[in-house]
C-alpha cells in the first residue's frame, strides 16, 4: 500500500486506509517507521490520528465487546435471511444493441390492455436489459417475452404526459406475487415527464422458471393490496400459464405493460 | 502491495477443538482493531446504526468463517473493508423499504441541473450520490474517494484493471457533476 502523498498528486498525507491499518498495527516496522516520521511532523495526519484512536474508542462504548461478540457468533451460527431477488442500481456504460431473444408464443392474448408506446399514447413503458457486465444492454418492449442469462438485470422505465400512480408487481409460475415498486402501501405517485424515466432499481431475477412484471400506470391512487389481488387472480383465470394471463383489473383505470422473463 | 507484516493476531482455523476462551480472544482482538473500521463503513453506507450494527457482525462472521483466506490477507484490515462495502452495498439495493427515498433522490439528482452553492465534502457527495450509480462503480468511488486509495490499490482489491476503476470513476464523477481527478 502506498503510505504517504499518492492519491492525489497534491496530497502529502497518510491515505485514511493506511492510517486506519497503521492503527491496527498492521505495517512493517520500515513502513511504521516512514509513518512516524511523517505524523511527527504533520498535524493534519496526526489530528486524523486522533479521531481514528477515538472513534475506536466511541465504538467500544456503543457497543460493549460481549454485545459484539454475542452478534458475531450469532451471524456465524445463522446466516442472515437474503432477499429472494437481488436489487441493483442502474447500468452504465457501454450500450450495446443486442438481439431481442424471444419466446415462440406471443404474450398478449385477446382483451389485454397492453400498451406499447405507440405514438400518442398517454403513457408508455419499457424494459432495460443489462448482462452481468453491463456490457451490453437490450431493450424490452412491453409484452415481449426475454430469456435472462445469468445475471442480467432488468430495469424498468415509464413515460406519461400527465400525472399518474405507479406500481409495479410480479408473479412467477408458483403464483407467487410479489410487489416490486413499491413494497406496500400505495402506489407511487409520478408526475409527467417528456422522456423515459428508470425506476432506480433493477431487478435480478433469481430461481429457476419464469416470471411475469406488471407495471401499472393508473389515473387514480390505487393501493397495492388491490393491485396484487387483481395479479393473484389473474394467474388463477389464467390457470398458472403466465404466457396467457389476462390483464389484471382493479378500481381506477390504469395502463398496465407487461413482461415475461424466464430466468436463468 | 508493500509495508505489510503478518497480522499480529493469530488466526486459528476452525478446528473442532478451538477452545471458546481462544475463539473469543481472537475475536476481541478483531474488536479492538478493526471494530469501529468496520462499524464504520456499515454505517456510511447505510446510514442505519441498527442495520449497520447487525453487517458488521455478518462480516466478522464471514471473517471467521473463511479463515484461511482472511489469515492469508496481508491487511486484514483492507480485506475486511472491502467484504463490508460489498455487504453493505448488496444490502442497499435490497432494501426494497428505502425505494420512496432513492427514488426522489434521483429525482433531484435529475432534477438539479445546477447543483448551487452548497459545495460537498467528497465523502459526503459520494454517499449521496450512491444510488444513482451500478454496484461496481459505487464499490470503486467509496474505495478511493472514502479509503482514499490509489487507482492501483483499487484495482487489485477489487480484481479490475487500472483503466476499468478509472472509467468507472470518470461515470462517477459525470453522475456526481464533478472532474475526476485523472
Amino acid at each position: 500500500m502506498t503510505l504517504i502523498g499518492n492519491h492525489e498528486p497534491s496530497s502529502s498525507h497518510v491515505a485514511e486506509l493506511a492510517l486506519r491499518c497503521y492503527r491496527a498495527g498492521e505495517f512493517a516496522p520500515d513502513a511504521c517507521a516512514e509513518v512516524d516520521r511523517h505524523l511527527a511532523g504533520c498535524p493534519t495526519c496526526r489530528a486524523k490520528l486522533r479521531v481514528l484512536v477515538e472513534e475506536q474508542r466511541s465504538f467500544e462504548r456503543e457497543i460493549p465487546f460481549e454485545r459484539f461478540a454475542g452478534g458475531v457468533e450469532r451471524a456465524q451460527r445463522v446466516p442472515r435471511q437474503r432477499p429472494r431477488r437481488a436489487w441493483v442500481l442502474s447500468i452504465s456504460g457501454v450500450v450495446a444493441a443486442a438481439a431481442l431473444a424471444l419466446f415462440a408464443v406471443r404474450v398478449s392474448s385477446p382483451g389485454h390492455n397492453q400498451r406499447n408506446g405507440i405514438k400518442g399514447s398517454s403513457v408508455e413503458a419499457t424494459a432495460r436489459i443489462a448482462s452481468a457486465t453491463a456490457s451490453t444492454q437490450r431493450i424490452a418492449p412491453p409484452g415481449s417475452q426475454e430469456v435472462l442469462e445469468p445475471g442480467d438485470r432488468v430495469r424498468l422505465g415509464y413515460k406519461t404526459v400527465d400525472e399518474r400512480y405507479l406500481a409495479a408487481i410480479s408473479v412467477d409460475d408458483h403464483g407467487e406475487v410479489t410487489p416490486l415498486y413499491p413494497e406496500s402501501g400505495s402506489a407511487l405517485a409520478v408526475s409527467s415527464t417528456p422522456e423515459t424515466v428508470y425506476l432506480p432499481d433493477s431487478l435480478e431475477f433469481t430461481g429457476a422458471g419464469r416470471e411475469r412484471v406488471f407495471l401499472f400506470l393508473a389515473r387514480t391512487p390505487f393501493d397495492l393490496e388491490a393491485a396484487k389481488q387483481a395479479v393473484k387472480s389473474a394467474h388463477q383465470a389464467g390457470k398458472g400459464d403466465l404466457s396467457a394471463l389476462p390483464n389484471p383489473a382493479f378500481a381506477g383505470g390504469q395502463d398496465v405493460f407487461s413482461w415475461l422473463f424466464r430466468k436463468p | 502491495m508493500t509495508g505489510r507484516q503478518t497480522p499480529t493476531f493469530q488466526v486459528i482455523p476452525g478446528e473442532k477443538g478451538l477452545a471458546a476462551t481462544d475463539a473469543r480472544t481472537q475475536l476481541r482482538d478483531l474488536y479492538e482493531k478493526y471494530g469501529a473500521s468496520v462499524f464504520g463503513r456499515c454505517s456510511y453506507i447505510l446510514k442505519d446504526r441498527n442495520k449497520a450494527e447487525d453487517a458488521m457482525q455478518d462480516v466478522f462472521a464471514k471473517a471467521l468463517t473463511h479463515l484461511a483466506s482472511f489469515r492469508a490477507e496481508s491487511s486484514p484490515l483492507t480485506w475486511l473493508i472491502k467484504i463490508a462495502t460489498h455487504h453493505c452495498l448488496n444490502i442497499l439495493r435490497a432494501d426494497r423499504a428505502a425505494w420512496h427515498e432513492r427514488f426522489e433522490r434521483e429525482t433531484r439528482a435529475r432534477n438539479a441541473s445546477d447543483p448551487g452553492p452548497q459545495v460537498f465534502e467528497m465523502r459526503e457527495l459520494v454517499a449521496k450520490m450512491l444510488s444513482l450509480v451500478d454496484h461496481e462503480t459505487q464499490a470503486v468511488a467509496i474505495h478511493y474517494h472514502v479509503d482514499e486509495m490509489t487507482l492501483e490499490e483499487v484495482a487489485a482489491l477489487l480484481g479490475r484493471s487500472v483503466p476499468t476503476v478509472r472509467k468507472r470513476l470518470g461515470e462517477f464523477a459525470a453522475v456526481c457533476g464533478r472532474e475526476f481527478p485523472s
